[in-house]
């Protein structure tokens, strides 16, 4: 099971990675302005965070892996 | 001198002395063997790894350049850190462990001795050190530079004086402990270069409104700062995809990176490797330098009006106009930290790449312990005294040689390396061939533009040299090693 997680967040991660990678068509134009930060700003962020979220649950379940 | 910029110049001698007793101490403690000198006997524990991988990851580039880049390309430059950050969580998660379990079993001390067990080639282990010491020089060469400019640019020191004074610290303290100088002075940069780059901004943004305020303030000048390609239409599709491929795979194989893969004491150890590209990149490269970066040209102005014309003084010009003057000091400290703990690591490196990947496979034979620590330590010195050289003729913006060339170096490793961990068939013919075509395309094409003066450092066609480098570099590997037959391990 924990393996299988483990599998899921990496293809994830590897799937917004790629998704981020072609997404610079709609990063052409500052707006709109969500929460007064301009939308590449904006988007560019989320991705992040989410990534950031989803490698450190892949860590996590990498080293239960382990034990 | 005023009273202000003697206390200030007082602060960042005193880094540097500090720096200097770290090491000795550390050499009292480093026992006379190789792996000792240059691994710490590949036992390092969690929380010295995260940092030591944080601060090497992080150097001048993250502290000084990457704010220049942001104020000239906006937000379009946020391509590098979510280029590569989750692909290096990825790869040492899904490889990492495996080269640290080999590295142990087989003593290797290098990139170069993984070729050298894998595919067997003295030939493929000497080509890989070659390129490997090669192009880490490009990136030793860009970090004095920053670290001297920001002293000379703050009327601390000259150029010429600074750049020896960061050179000669650097090099006393490695020369004398070994990694366990680097990592242990690498503890303390981390966590400096962290703390104090948080500082700087804080006391930048605060008077403008916090990140709101600088958002604001940014957009309302320049909305092109926004959006891709940037106001100086830099990052069109072609490079910002190539970039995508070239800047993670060119960063982790980046030989002083990689080889922090062998130094893990365990797995708990590894898993801290991730954590510190995470932790680096949510506080420096996505949060603190685009907003410092996307401010600078509201608040400065155009970089040809500043006092010395040069992008990558933002952070210290900024900090001089907004800060008051005690909050300097200690920011430079953090810069010296972020440059010093890079190059240390680099330095090191050369010494090792020299003794296991090119003098021995040259000379056929294995050196001893103490001939490997002192024909390191030789190497060194000659690396350091090269860097001073290339840094005393700095490009205009020496972001673009670290990641145009260097890292396009480092990403022509991936076939022999990745590949050849999980794909059998692969040999030494084929990863012999197809690197030398690599290294060949990525330097062809860097020559040709620098002698023809045609596009930007590093691309070609709008795309990243490393890409393709990697492109004739891979396809000749998998037809040589399909066409050629060799008995493997």
């Amino acid at each position: 099971m924990t393996k299988f997680a483990f599998k899921i967040a990496v293809i994830l991660s590897f799937i917004i990675w790629l998704v981020v990678m072609l997404s610079f068509p709609i990063l052409k134009n500052p707006e709109p302005l969500i929460i007064g930060i301009p939308f590449p700003l904006f988007y560019l962020w989320a991705t992040q965070v989410i990534l950031w979220i989803l490698g450190l649950l892949a860590v996590y379940l990498w080293l239960k892996i382990g034990e | 001198m005023a009273i202000e910029a003697q206390i200030n110049s007082g602060i960042v001698l005193g880094y540097m002395v500090l720096m200097i007793i770290l090491g000795y101490f550390a050499g009292r403690r480093t026992k006379p063997t190789a792996e000792d000198f240059y691994l710490m006997e590949r036992k390092i524990g969690p929380v010295l790894i995260l940092f030591t991988y944080l601060a090497t990851l992080q150097s001048m580039v993250a502290f000084l350049a990457a704010t220049a880049t942001y104020a000239t390309h906006g937000v379009a430059f946020l391509v590098l850190p979510v280029s590569q950050g989750i692909i290096l969580l990825l790869l040492t998660l899904l490889t990492g462990w495996k080269f640290r379990e080999l590295a142990k079993e087989h003593g290797m001390l290098t990139q170069g001795d993984f070729i050298y067990y894998r595919y067997g080639s003295k030939a493929g282990q000497f080509i890989t050190g070659l390129a490997g010491y090669i192009f880490n020089l490009f990136y030793i060469g860009t970090q004095p530079i920053g670290m001297a400019y920001i002293l000379w640019a703050l009327g601390l020191m000259d150029y010429n004086t600074a750049l020896l004074l960061v050179g000669g610290v650097t090099l006393v303290y490695t020369l004398i402990g070994g990694l366990r100088a680097v990592v242990w002075t690498d503890f303390i940069q981390g966590i400096l270069l962290l703390l104090f780059l948080v500082v700087a901004a804080f006391f930048i943004l605060a008077p403008i409104g916090g990140i709101g305020g600088a958002i604001s303030l940014a957009y309302s000048k320049n909305p092109a700062l926004f959006s891709l390609p940037g106001p100086a239409k830099f990052y069109r599709d072609g490079i910002w995809v190539s970039l995508f491929i070239a800047l993670p795979l060119g960063i982790w194989l980046s030989p002083h990176l990689f080889v922090r893969h062998y130094m893990a004491r365990d797995r708990k150890s590894l898993a801290m490797i991730p954590i510190a590209v995470i932790l680096s990149q949510c506080i420096m490269w996505v949060v603190v330098s685009p907003l410092l970066g996307l401010i600078t040209g509201p608040l400065l102005g155009p970089v040809k009006d500043w006092r010395i014309p040069r992008a990558d003084l933002a952070i210290p010009f900024l900090l001089e106009k907004f800060a008051p003057w005690w909050v300097i000091g200690p920011v430079l400290a953090g810069a010296m930290a972020a440059g010093m703990s890079t190059v240390d690591s680099q330095m090191l490196l050369s010494g090792q790449i020299f003794v296991r990947d090119i003098y021995e496979p040259l000379f056929k034979k294995r050196i001893s312990d103490k001939g490997a620590i002192q024909l390191g330590r030789v190497c060194i010195i000659i690396t350091t005294i090269i860097a001073i050289i290339i840094a005393l003729n700095p490009p205009p913006l020496f972001i673009d040689l670290m990641i145009g060339v260097a890292f396009a170096g480092f990403a022509q490793f991936f076939p022999g390396l990745i590949i050849g961990l999980y794909w059998k068939r692969l040999n030494k013919y084929g990863v012999i061939v197809g690197l030398i075509a690599g290294l060949a395309t990525v330097t062809g094409i860097q020559l040709y533009q620098m002698i023809y003066k045609v596009g930007a450092i590093g691309y070609f066609m709008d795309v990243h040299n490393g890409v393709w480098g990697l492109v004739v570099n891979i396809v000749l590997a998998v037809i040589v090693s399909l066409i050629t037959k060799v008995e493997q391990k």
